[in-house]
This record gives C-alpha cells, structure tokens and sequence, in this order.
C-alpha cells in the first residue's frame, strides 16, 4: 500500500518537474519571437514559410501544456504533446547533429549560447523518458473496489456511479462479505438515471482477494454493524449509508428511501473521486 | 468495456488537440496585438545568413578596437539586458528607442573611418545587431559593423563588462 502511495506522489513530482521545465522553456521564447524565430531557421528543417508561424505558436503550446501539466487539466493531453514535442526536438538535434550544424539550441533563451550537440540530445531524451513515464501513469485506470454487506444495493450502485461518470480515470467493482442477490429498487432508481446495472450481480469479497487495488471504499453502515476489511489496498476510505435491505413501508416508500441513497451516493462519489 | 478503452484513448487525443488549437490561438491574437510580432510567413530577408558576414569584426578585432579605443561599442538588445551586463562604455541603443536617440547618436558618435561603430546583441544568433547597423547605414553611419559573437563571446573572453550584479 506503502508503494501505491509513493507511486501517485512520484507522479505528482515528476508532472510538477516536467511542466515547470516546459513553462520555463516557452517563456523567452514567448519574449523574443524574432530570436526564436531565427533559432528555427538554423535548424534548416522546415521551409521557410513555416519557420515564423512554427516560432509563434510553438512557445504558448509548451506553455499550456506545462500549465495543464502543474494544474492537473486535460493531464494526459498535456503530457501526450509533451512526449511529442520532446520526441520532435530529439529528432531535430539527431539531424543537426549529423549535418555537422553548430548551432544555438533555441531550447530554453532563444538568443543564448547553448548549443546543439549529443550532450542535448541526451538531456532530452531522458525528459522524454520522464515523460512517457508520466503519460503512461496517469492514463493507467486506478481500481476501485466498493464493498458493504450483501453487495445487493449500496456498493452495486457506487460501482455503477463512478464507472458512469469518471470511467476515464477509474475503474470501479463492488464486493460484500454475504454477497446475496441485487437488489431490484437499487436497479431501478439507476435506471432513473440511465445507468444500467440489471446485469450486475452480486459478488463475494473472496473474488477479489489478492488482486491489485488503489482504493477499497467501505460503504456500509458502520453504526449497524462491523465493516468488513479487505487487505492490501493503496487507499481506504470510508462512508456510511443506509443499508436499503433495512428499510421499512411500501413499495413506493422504500423506493424513495433507496433514491435518497443513490443521490446521497453519487453526491459522495463526485465530490470524493472527481478531484482525484 | 471495448468501447470505453477506445472512448478514452480518442479523449486524450481530442486533449492533445485542445491544446494546439489553444495555443495556436494564442499565439496568432498575442502576434496580432504585440508591438515586436513578427510576419506570419517568414522571408528569407528576415534572418541572418551565414554568407551575409564578411562585414563583420570578430572577437579578436572588437577586442583590439575597445583596447585601442578605435571602435565605439552599442548595444543593440532590450535596456532590461544592457542593465544587466554590457560591454565596458558601451551605448545602450535597442530598436524601441531608436528614433529618440538617434541625434544623441549623431552628437556623441561622428562617423569615420578611423573610429567606426561596433554593434552587438546577445550572440551569433541573434538579429538585433544586423537590424541596428542598417538603420545607422540608413541614418548616414558609413562605418557601421557587426559584432557578431556579440554579448556572450565576449563574456566568455572574459573581457572588460560593466554588470549589475543580481
């Protein structure tokens, strides 16, 4: 659990790093177009009615995709452009280096005097490593495993929640101790909302045992009863709700009471999940 | 299950695409309303050619002209740079401020032969100094040259600078 943890701050770091570097880059590039500018045109790469619209735009893309990196927007855009561009620059230094060009690199002060030469190449590609790295981390879906009693209602419909609205990043599964039957109002008030979870069905924690899992999410009613405890999870949290197999009344009353649960639920899920 | 992988793959994609179609927006309107933009299509007039050179002092000459005192030193790029660090006596002349010091120019620098304008910017790759010298030419300066190794070769030389320190 130890090196999940770790895992998801050696991400934090090495996204931080990677869009400080790329900020850093564009912003002379942004002051000094015209350096910039004649800096492409050493390469002798492009023709030469690309060099100056390339010098424009180039500066405020790594700068956006720096920005995006640092603030954790449109992350793994963000770090797909960086991987390319590293990838461009790596390619345009191999070239310059084998025409023999001694040229400045334009890579962080467009009008210093660094110049192109396997020394840059080498600090670029291990950028690229970095970066490949980070885009590959951050794409990875972090599992999910909700669990509560009977895996009949409460954890069926977080399953079914997080994996409608933050399927991108999550990958959501639900478990119980005493796993019985799905619960039909918990599939009926998801269809309220066109999630469809009538195919669920309900399954032992045992299933899940020894498999890899970043956040084991407890949502029975620890007032009632003792929660049960699944071991080897990066992150535990927890959240009581009412258990729905409890509920009392009509038809229609425990309905109501069951929607109450899954809006309660989902509320928890966005404001829990959506930041992470 | 198949299709959420592919739905995901295709949103960093259209991530990707956000960014470029950002920042080429950005980049076009901050072109558009600077003052120092530059021409959406570059001509080749626009850069310094290697070729376009033999008018040029290099370090050795610049260094025998400041010790000698037969070249007069300015400095083409941003004030904020000259601040920083110059060329010993050198005048600080970037293109913003041209037309107002240009008979102050004329007043402190008499063209000759003998003592001719040496104009520098950052370093080789740099174009400030190419533009400067030809608006001197332009102003009536005959003896206008480049520098070209410019503010970092001479640091590196080690040669006589005026700096604040940082």
């Amino acid at each position: 659990m130890k090196r999940i943890l770790e895992h998801r701050l050696l991400l934090l770091v090495l996204r931080l790093f990677l869009g400080l570097v790329f900020i850093y880059a564009s912003w002379d590039k942004i002051l000094h177009p015209a350096q910039f500018a004649q800096a492409v045109y050493n390469y002798k790469i492009l023709p030469l009615p690309m060099v100056n619209i390339f010098a424009i735009i180039l500066p405020w893309i790594e700068l956006i995709a720096g920005a995006f990196l640092i603030l954790g927007v449109f992350t793994r855009g963000s770090a797909l452009i960086i991987t390319s561009l590293l990838f461009i620059f790596i390619i345009a230094g191999v070239i310059s280096v084998s025409r023999n060009l001694d040229i400045t690199c334009g890579c962080f002060d467009p009008a210093g005097s660094r110049r192109v030469g396997v020394n840059l190449i080498i600090e670029d590609s291990a950028l690229l490593l970095v970066s490949i790295w980070v885009m590959i981390t951050s794409m990875k879906k972090r599992k999910v495993l909700f669990i509560c009693t009977h895996n009949s209602a409460r954890s069926q419909m977080a399953e079914g929640l997080l994996n409608a609205f933050l399927s991108d990043r999550f990958e959501a599964c639900s478990a119980g101790t005493q796993p019985s039957k799905i619960n039909p109002h918990a599939v009926k008030a998801m269809a309220e909302i066109g999630i469809d979870i009538s195919s669920h069905r309900s399954k032992s924690l045992e299933e899940f045992r020894g498999k890899k899992i970043d956040y084991v999410v407890t949502v029975c009613d620890q007032a009632k009863g003792a929660c049960p405890f699944f071991p080897g999870a990066g992150t535990y949290l927890h959240q009581s709700f009412a258990d729905p197999s409890e509920f009392q009344g009509t038809e229609d009353e425990i309905f109501g009471k069951v929607r109450k649960v899954r809006d309660e639920i989902r509320a928890w899920i966005e404001e829990t999940f959506s930041k992470r | 299950m198949n299709t959420q992988t592919v739905s995901t793959k295709l949103k960093i994609v259209y991530q990707a695409l956000a960014i470029v179609i950002l920042g080429s927006i950005l980049g076009s309107v901050s072109n558009l309303i600077r003052k120092d933009s530059i021409p959406f299509i570059a001509h080749k007039t626009d850069f310094v050619k290697e070729e376009k050179r033999e008018n040029a002092v290099t370090l050795a000459e610049a260094k025998e002209r400041f010790d000698n005192g037969t070249g007069f030193f300015v400095d083409a790029r941003s004030g904020e740079e000259f601040q920083k660090g110059h060329i010993l006596n050198a005048y600080s002349l970037p293109e913003e401020v041209f037309e107002e010091r240009i008979d102050e120019v004329r007043i402190t620098f008499p063209d000759s032969e003998e003592f001719i304008i040496i104009v520098y910017c950052g370093g080789e790759e740099c174009i400030a100094s190419e533009k400067l010298a030809e608006q001197l030419r332009q102003s009536g300066y005959a003896n206008v040259r480049v520098f070209i190794g410019g503010w970092n070769e001479w640091k590196k030389a080690g040669y006589p600078i005026e700096s604040t320190p940082e």
